[in-house]
Order: structure tokens, then sequence, then C-alpha cells
């Protein structure tokens, strides 16, 4: 692997990384702020994905696709939250996969809107002209840059915006009062807090964070599969913010930089093994960061115990 | 007519499938308040480890099953050891539990693809033998499968009420500290809910090795069908989960009348949706518990 084609190679792993740390930026609002534990996570990155896709394929500038496509996902996020939100945390967790499922069957099954499993054609539209137009601009002041690195600036860009905004909210009233209703809901009633009401704001506010990210994921791949939003994506979600620590922007950037390089980035490494089995071990280790976090660090890397709300 | 009694064999068929490993997790779940998300991949181990018995080593399908069962009532007390008990101990939570099943989930299901590789595997059985009563298709499998859990799910439901570990067992989901409190040796009868809820797994693993084929990723695949039996029975509830396994593995066969059959897993889900906005307790749980 020469120097310039491992550039590429890490300009990818790096905006996946980038993608997944918006990704979990949504969940770390819902599970850390809100304590809304949302297994069903994958299937708002999916209607943020197929949404940009869909409307790109039709020639709808980006910018409007880009809001479209996060509007769609905080309206879903409504959607669902509207039915599920007066559930017990356990019940709410298990309905919420069932609806990320629900999201990937349907696409699966449409392959006259979606392609089905075929995959979505073309679902980046114009970015990649974009893309060239940065490029060449670059390349006009003498700068020569992997054809990636626009992905990868964009994809960061916005996870650094995302930390920023919901650094702001932070310490604003809004985020006290929704800790106070993960903390006690009860008695966050009772001092006159709708706390439906701030739970679905959560609720669409991550789901528009995670449909951001599936923007960018088909700005990445060019071609969406149903396959892509698989629950699994969620649960490596929750790895990221596991490890990165409850409650620790920071902490969700490097956690996605770690789990990125363990999913995408091990493949750079040449393991004495067989393909299918190194890819086997990278969910192994996936799966014991998770264990081991959990088991001896239950805050995380950079998380802070009293943020820990872990008794649903 | 014709078509809903057919569908209604195949709703059957699946349903046991579901409702065998509803129970297990619904009596971990209700007892130890571990969600368990490593249990379908507990199911894929059965269906593993009685296609090494069944077709590596060329022993009989009786035999495989029985291996199956034994092999993973064992994980499943090496795990109550070694991770459940001690992190009980440390005071942990619902969702941290949750969580570190969620691991154990990859490591389990990602152990089996490394060992017998991510290739679809099949049991020993004739997929092919099949009668046709009535102008139905009844193939051999089912038959296997639906009279296998009958018999299981009958005696499991007998033990349950009748025997003085399975009403312990029910105690302790209602109500771990009022049982523990009334004289019940709590540790004995956790360690034969893993038991139960391990060879249970091992059944339901093999069977839908059986009725399908088997890839690392079977009983992950079933696991949603099952947390949504468990949800819509109850949780906790022994008899709610063989009920909703049941129940929906015929809904889920009887859309195939209305819609495309690729949908019934998502007519399941919406189901269950449903279901929770009219019983958020499920549909045979207590109010209570909430």
């Amino acid at each position: 692997m020469d120097a310039l084609l491992a550039a590429g190679f890490w300009a990818l792993v790096l905006t996946t990384a980038g993608i997944y740390a918006i990704f979990v930026l949504g969940l770390q609002l819902e599970v850390g702020d809100a304590g809304l534990v949302n297994f069903g996570h994958v299937g708002f990155f999916a209607i943020g994905a197929y949404a940009a896709g869909l409307m790109l394929r039709e020639g709808v500038p980006i910018p409007l696709a880009v809001l479209g496509a996060v509007a769609a996902g905080a309206a879903a996020g409504i959607l669902l939250g509207l039915p599920t939100l007066r559930l017990r945390a356990d019940y709410f967790a298990i309905t919420t996969i069932a609806a990320g499922e629900i999201v990937r069957i349907v696409v699966e099954n449409e392959p006259e809107t979606t392609g089905g499993t075929n995959g979505l054609r073309g679902a980046s539209g114009g970015w990649p002209d974009v893309s060239r137009d940065v490029l060449d601009f670059f390349s006009g002041i003498g700068l020569d840059l992997d054809r990636r690195v626009p992905l990868l600036a964009l994809v960061w860009i916005s996870a650094a915006l995302l930390v920023a905004v919901l650094a702001w909210l932070g310490r604003t009233p809004w985020r006290r009062a929704l800790r106070a209703v993960r903390e006690d809901e009860d008695a966050a009633a009772a001092v006159g807090k709708p706390v439906l009401v701030y739970k679905l704001q959560a609720m669409a506010l991550g789901s528009g964070i995670a449909a951001l990210a599936g923007v960018y994921w088909a700005f990445l791949s060019t071609t969406i599969y149903p396959e892509n939003f698989e629950p699994i994506v969620t649960f490596i979600g929750f790895g990221i913010l596991i490890l990165g620590g409850m409650g620790s922007y920071l902490g969700t950037a490097i956690g996605a930089v770690v789990i990125g390089f363990i999913v995408a980035g091990t493949r750079f490494l040449d393991f004495p093994l067989a393909a299918d089995k190194v890819a086997s071990l990278r969910y192994v280790a996936i799966g014991l960061i998770i264990m081991l976090v959990m088991i001896f660090r239950p805050q995380g890397l950079l998380g802070k115990k009293e943020e820990l709300h872990l008794d649903a | 007519m014709q078509e809903l009694v057919q569908t209604t064999i195949n709703g059957l068929s699946s349903g046991s499938i579901y409702a065998l490993g509803a129970i297990g997790l619904s009596l971990v779940y209700g007892i130890l308040k571990l969600v368990n998300f490593a249990h379908g991949d507990l199911m894929t181990l059965g269906g593993y480890v009685a296609f090494a018995v069944n077709v590596s080593a060329g022993l009989p399908l009786p035999v495989a099953i029985l291996a199956a069962l034994a092999a993973v009532a064992a994980v499943g007390l090496a795990l109550e050891a070694a991770l459940w008990r001690p992190m009980r101990r440390r005071g942990a939570g619902v969702l941290q539990l949750l969580l570190i099943s969620v691991g154990l989930a990859f490591v389990i299901r990602y152990l089996i693809q490394f060992g017998w590789s991510g290739q679809n595997r099949l049991l020993d059985v004739d997929r092919n033998q099949a009668w046709h009563p009535l102008g139905l298709t009844i193939s051999a499998v089912q038959v296997i499968v639906v009279v296998t859990a009958a018999v299981v799910l009958t005696l499991v439901g007998a033990m349950l009420k009748t025997t003085l570990v399975g009403k312990s067992m029910r105690a302790l989901a209602d109500s771990f500290d009022l049982a523990e409190v009334s004289g019940v040796d709590t540790r004995r009868v956790v360690a034969y809910t893993w038991l139960l809820a391990g060879s249970l797994a091992g059944l339901a693993g093999v069977l839908a090795a059986i009725s399908t084929s088997l890839s690392p990723s079977t009983g992950w695949l079933l696991l949603l069908s099952v947390f949504a039996a468990v949800v819509l029975g109850g949780i906790g509830n022994a008899y709610g989960a063989l009920a909703g396994g049941l129940m929906l593995g015929l809904v889920q066969e009887w859309s195939t009348i209305l819609v495309r059959p690729t949908y019934k897993e998502a007519v399941g889900f919406a189901v269950l949706i449903l279901v929770l906005l009219w019983r958020p307790q499920g549909v045979l749980g207590h109010a209570r518990t909430a």
C-alpha cells in the first residue's frame, strides 16, 4: 500500500468515524441527557440517508435536500416518540429496536422507490461535483488534496458545529430541565415541567442529528443499501457512546475514532488470517470493549460518574 | 379457508420457536432484571452444537438436540457464575447489565462466526418430505418442530405450575425480595432458571436450524421476535411469553394472506407497538410492575 493510497484510506476511515461521531451525538442527547435508551437510532440514520438520496436524485439542491432529510428524521422521531415515550425504559428500548427494523424492512421491500436490496444508486446527487469543484479550487492555489478530503472536512466541521450547539444547549435551562426529567420524572412533572414535551424534543433533535449522519453516509457511499442500516449500527453507536462516556461530547468524538478504527481501519493491518476470520475478530473486539468498559468503567473514558444513569 | 389453515400451521411452527426462546428470556428478565441481548446468540450456539454433533460427528438428531440443550445450559450457568452474579453483587443497574449483554452477544456471535465461518449450514434432516392432506402442505420439519415444542412447552408449563422450583421461579419473577424473605433459596432457583433458560434457548436454536438453515446471525434475527413475544406477554410472565410467542408466530403468518411475506416480521413489530399503545404493560403483564 503506497503512501498516497494510504492517505486516501485514512481519509475514508476518518470520514466514517466522523459520520459515527455525528450519529452518536444524537444518541448522546437522547441517552446521555434525556435518559431515553433508543435502540432504533439506526432507523433515523436510514431515513436521513434515503430521504436525502431520493431528493438528490430528483435534482433537489443539496442544502434543501439536507434540510429536508433532517426534518424528515426529526418528524419520524416525534412520530415514534408519541406512542412509545410513555413506556417503561426496557419496553421503550425493545419497541424502538423494532421500529428501526420496520424502517429497514420497508426500504428492502419497496424496490420501485428505494431500489430494495440492489441499493439506491446516485444517492449522493450533485455532491461529487461540489467535491470536485472544491478540489479544483485548492489545486488552483497549489494544494493537491485527496479526493476524499472535502467530505472528511464537511463531516468533521459539522460534528464540531454540533458539539458547539450541544455545548451551548448544555448551559441553557432546556438541558437542565431535560436532565431533571431524566433524573426524576415525577419530581420534574411536579414542578410543572411538561415531561412528555421535553422527551419529544429530545427525540426530535436526536433523530434529526442521526438523519444528518445518514445524509453524509449517502454522500460517502453514493449507492446505499438496506443492509447498511441493520441494528448492529445502533449497537456500534452504543459502543462509541459507552467508550467515550455519557455526557462527554469530546469523549464521543474520541470513541468514534477508536471504534471507527476497529471497524474500518484494521483492514489496513496485515493479519496472518483469512479475511472473514479477521472480520469476526473485529466485532469480537467491539463486543469485548463494550463489556469491559461497562464492567470496569461504566461512565466511559471521559464520562462523569454523576452523569451516569444506568438504573433504567 | 385453506389458506387460513395453512398459515395457522406455519404460524404454530415459527411461534413455538419464539415461545421456547421467550420463556427463558422472560424468566431471566423477571428474576434477575437482566434484559439479555445475548439470548439469541445462545440459541445460535445451540444450533451449532447440534450441527457439530449431527453433521460433523454424524450422530442422530435426537442426540444432537440433547447435546445442544446440555451445552447451552452449561454456558448459561457458567456465565451466571463468572459474569452476572458478580455484576449483581457490585450493584450493577438494569441498563448496565443490558449493555454488557449486548457486548456479550457480539462476542458469542462472532466467535461462532470465527469458528464455523459465516456460511449457511444445514442439519441432517429430510427437508423435502411432506404430506398433503386436503391440499395442505405439512412438512416433516414442521411436524418435528411443533411436536417437540408442544411436548417441551407442556412439560415446562406443568413444571412451573406444580413443582416447588417452578413456583419459586414465578415467585422470584414477581418479587425477588418478597420471595427471598419468604425463605426461597434464591441462589438455587436462579441456577435452575439458567438451566431452564439455557436448555430452552438451545432447543429453540436447533429447531430454528432445522426449520430453515443455520448461520451465525440466526439467533440474533430471531431475538427481536422473541423479545416482542416477551413484551407482548408481559415481562417476567412465563405463561405470557408462551402465549406471546405463539400469538406472534400466528399473526406474522396470517399477515402473509394480506401483504407480501417479506413484510411479516415488520407486521409482527407493528403489532407489538400497537399492543403496547393499548396495554403498556403487555397483554398478560401486571400494571403494578411498572
